[in-house]
């Protein structure tokens, strides 16, 4: 299974890095996303609806990322 | 200027325009604020759009059932586009066969209800994007939506019936949304246009491209009408129409000479004078409207939700409305 670390990146990077792994991935295969920015709860869920993936399942685990940031975990299933 | 129709006020609740059609209307008409409207012909009852939420469309519908009998058991809605101010309260219409562009039909099931929710319980968050978010769409009920989606697509200009009267279904998109489409009902001289109007408001450019929203402007005012229901603000006459048209044609030019400058989407927003159109509400959208012209001008890509919300926090904090 693909992680896609983006970590400490700013919106909208960690789209445009999960946008990118997709476009090379086969359909139906599955990609973890990881990123610190809150901002990543609406990109994320809004890039995956408007273009088809599925968003298997979201959650955030506290102060896990670095620099104590929240980590927010997102599976993904390409279309 | 005064741009709502001299024989209707701007108020909240049921407007009897004449004849078996009337007009649900929400002031201020600003974000999720949203018309809608109601034709009968004999026992046949007729939905153009429905609102946000639950509470606020029963709201409507008992009002249409106190008006009319042929509104206690809805027939037919028809969903000008796929915003949730237009169709999340179609589940209230369990007997109703709903109509809209297929355009329409996908994009909503690509913005669900829950998505807008998740987005509200994210907002405490994100900092002034998120007040701002929760200003706009914090009013509403979207827990209480369960989404009905339409079971009947068309693609091109459809004529349904309601009784003996005749409505048509004019697709105009891409313009604020894929799916734009008008209801024309000429048998009362009224059309109904979803958010190809916003009267009183800046429009909201989601998807363009410009002309075809001068188009449907255009189309409007060859129209034999004499009502015109917008999908935000007051009802309005063709002068309404004009200055929407008028909006569109002037901003695409102040959008391209900006772009040709070589500034972004963000600084020519900022960098545009309103004028005539300072006092519309919802100013802020022209951040929108500049992000979408751009991409339409040949920009690469556009920028995703958070950005463009980021951005309208800043233009409505560093410009705040006067009331
Ligand atoms: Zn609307």
């Amino acid at each position: 299974m693909t992680e896609i670390d983006a970590t400490g990146l700013t919106c909208p990077m960690p789209v445009l890095r999960l946008q990118k792994v997709l476009r090379d991935t086969p359909s139906k295969a599955r990609v973890t996303l990881l990123a610190t920015d809150p901002m990543a709860k609406i990109d994320v869920p809004h890039f995956l609806s408007e273009n088809g993936h599925t968003l298997l399942d979201q959650r955030a685990q506290d102060k896990a990322g670095p620099g104590g940031l929240d980590l927010l975990i997102f599976e993904v299933e390409k279309a | 200027m005064q741009l709502g129709h001299p024989k209707f006020a701007y108020e909240k609740g049921l407007h009897q325009i004449g004849n078996g059609a009337y007009a649900w209307l929400q002031p201020d008409g600003g974000w999720g604020w949203s018309n809608a409207g109601l034709v009968v012909d004999g026992d046949q009852s007729l939905l153009v759009d429905t609102l946000f939420d639950v509470p606020l469309t029963l709201d409507m519908l008992a009002a249409y059932k106190d008006a009319e009998n042929a509104a206690q058991t809805i027939n037919t809605v028809v969903n000008t586009h796929h915003n949730g101010d237009h169709c999340n309260g179609n589940c209230c219409c369990p007997d109703a066969r709903i109509i809209a562009h297929r355009a329409t039909a996908e994009h909503m099931q690509a913005e669900p209800p829950e998505m807008m929710q998740s987005f509200l319980d994210a907002a405490p968050d994100l900092g002034e994007m998120g007040k701002y978010f929760t200003s706009c769409f914090g009013p509403f009920d979207f827990k209480s939506v369960t989404q009905k989606l339409p079971d009947t697509l068309i693609d091109a200009e459809t004529t349904v019936k309601v009784g003996d009267k005749d409505v048509h279904l004019i697709p105009v998109g891409p313009a604020h949304t894929p799916g734009d489409t008008l209801a024309y009902v000429p048998a009362d001289r009224t059309v109904y246009t979803g958010d190809i109007l916003f009267i009183g408001g800046h429009p909201i450019i989601w998807e363009g491209p410009v002309q075809n929203w001068i188009d449907a402007c255009d189309r409007i005012i060859d129209m034999d009408v004499e009502t015109i229901v917008p999908g935000h603000g007051p009802i309005t006459t063709k002068a309404g129409v004009e200055e929407v048209r008028h909006y569109m044609v002037t901003m695409r030019n102040e959008a391209r000479a900006r772009y040709e400058a070589g500034m972004t989407y963000k600084e020519a927003a900022f960098d545009i004078a309103l004028g005539v159109f300072d006092d519309w509400g919802d100013r802020e959208r022209i951040v929108i409207n500049c992000a979408t012209m751009f991409h339409e001008f040949g920009a690469q890509g556009k920028p995703e939700i958070a950005e463009l919300f980021t951005a309208m926090a800043d233009y409505a904090a560093a410009r705040p409305q006067k009331d």
